[in-house]
């Protein structure tokens, strides 16, 4: 019996021969990073847990056909993000919403005027600040799927582009402009949320801001 | 600040690792350059460099705040959802037993012939111990009153001596029945046997009269005779 501390690739092997408890080592390995991606891409608790069981299920029904060219959690991955945006596709036929980029396209091309991250100080405090996070959940739910799936895909998975257009089963130069106005969308979407946060945050934390660092709303959207 | 020459979509793909390196060796010539106007004179938007910084802390705050979420979920909530996998795993395994190998061709005649050929068999050993009843006449009985096959066959006793005939030499058992003929010859037609028990087994002989003549039909069954009957 296989320990549950050793690598990926002993576990694996384990479970191709019949070790169920390897696959549970496997599994509680995995669960929440795979839970943070159907999350990411679903923005719903229970759908994000039945993409985690089901993911499992089909590793273990499929793990015969992984032949170890890439790492098992790239191979993981791979299976979560199909399973998403299947879950994405069925679930837009039944709530007849567009699986589109055109739906919240902002639909400009101008330079970034502003950096909502960056303006908030330290970026180690900042990766610290609950609210931001939050903030960060909040935009995402605001993107529309196709820029929530490629921003998940790109920032959470490290895809590379080629896989993301496999994925999504379109060209590269197509995710590449994707991602591009997924981003900037985000960026929006952060520095409407976060503008607002720098001096509610100075009176519970006391920190001593510089005001200039913080950009409101209105001085930063066109 | 940013010119025409890289676009911010080139920046973003030079972010993910994703230009060519003719493209890469662009922007990072750009970047250096851009650095520089910056030192001399800084401009008002965000540098480049900047840009690529929001992006990376983009990046770290998407991870840091997806991960945050599924801290929340407690352990029990995965621990339900391995029992859950845990089944549907028995239901695959299971799905995946070799079937039963299919029967061979013989072994489903046989199948198919059993309910004939176990009576037939049954009959024939009945009728092995009729003929040798009939053949031998009244039973002889030992001393407690049972019967068996081997008081039924007739013992050979030592034989007369016999001018042996070197031409044609007679079988034992030919030459016992010949030396023995102590039992009268019956007569078929005399045996009346309605009731017949074989290993343990009843059954019953009747005749059935039709156009052809009389057939006689034997039942022979496990069960009790009267809630079911083989018949041949």
């Amino acid at each position: 019996m296989v320990s549950p501390e050793a690598d990926d690739q002993s576990l694996v092997a384990a479970c191709r021969l019949g070790d169920r408890q390897a696959f549970k080592s496997l599994m509680q390995r995995y669960q929440r990073k795979v839970y943070s991606v159907a999350y990411g891409f679903l923005r719903n608790q229970e759908d994000a847990l039945d993409v985690v069981q089901e993911s499992f299920i089909k590793v273990h029904r499929y793990l015969g056909n992984f032949e170890g060219n890439s790492s098992f959690y790239t191979w993981l991955y791979r299976i979560v993000t199909n399973l998403c945006i299947d879950h994405i596709r069925k679930n837009k036929r039944h709530r007849e919403l567009e699986f589109d980029d055109g739906l919240r396209h902002d639909g400009e091309d101008g330079a970034v005027s502003a950096l909502p991250l960056s303006s908030l100080g330290d970026p180690a405090q900042v990766l610290q600040r609950r609210e931001i996070l939050d903030a960060v959940q909040d935009g995402l739910q605001y993107l529309s799927d196709k820029h929530r799936a490629v921003i998940i895909m790109r920032e959470l998975q490290g895809m590379s582009y080629e896989e993301m257009a496999q994925a999504m089963k379109c060209s590269k130069g197509t995710i590449m402009s994707r991602l591009f106005h997924a981003r900037r969308n985000m960026q929006k979407l952060l520095t409407e949320r976060l503008g607002y946060v720098p001096s509610a945050l100075a009176d519970e934390t006391g920190e001593d801001r510089d005001a200039t660092s913080v950009a409101t709303p209105q001085a930063v959207l066109p | 600040m940013m010119t025409k020459t890289i676009s911010e979509q080139q920046l973003s793909a030079y972010f993910d690792g994703e230009l060519s390196p003719a493209e890469r060796a662009e922007v990072e010539q750009w970047l250096a350059h851009e650095a520089a106007d910056e030192a001399a004179a800084p401009s008002a938007g965000p540098s480049g460099r900047a840009v690529l910084a929001e992006l990376g802390l983009m990046r770290d705050a998407l991870g840091a705040s997806l991960n945050a979420e599924a801290a929340r979920v407690p352990e029990a909530r995965f621990e339900q959802i391995w029992d859950e996998i845990d089944r549907a795993l028995d239901r695959d395994t299971a799905a995946h037993q070799p079937a039963t190998p299919n029967p061979s061709l013989w072994a489903r005649a046989i199948g198919l012939l059993r309910p004939v050929w176990v009576p037939v068999a049954a009959t024939a050993g009945i009728a092995a111990v009729l003929l040798a009843v009939v053949k031998g006449g009244a039973v002889p009985t030992d001393a407690t009153g049972t019967n068996t096959a081997e008081l039924v066959a007739s013992k050979p006793e030592p034989l007369p001596p016999v001018t042996p005939t070197p031409a044609v030499p007679t079988p034992g058992f030919l030459a016992a029945a010949e030396a023995e003929p102590s039992f009268p010859e019956p007569d078929m037609r005399e045996a009346d046997i309605e009731r017949i028990e074989f290993s343990g087994k009843q059954g019953r002989i009747g005749t059935i009269e039709g156009k052809r003549g009389t057939t006689t039909v034997i039942w022979v069954s496990d069960e009790d005779p009267g809630t079911g009957e083989r018949s041949l």
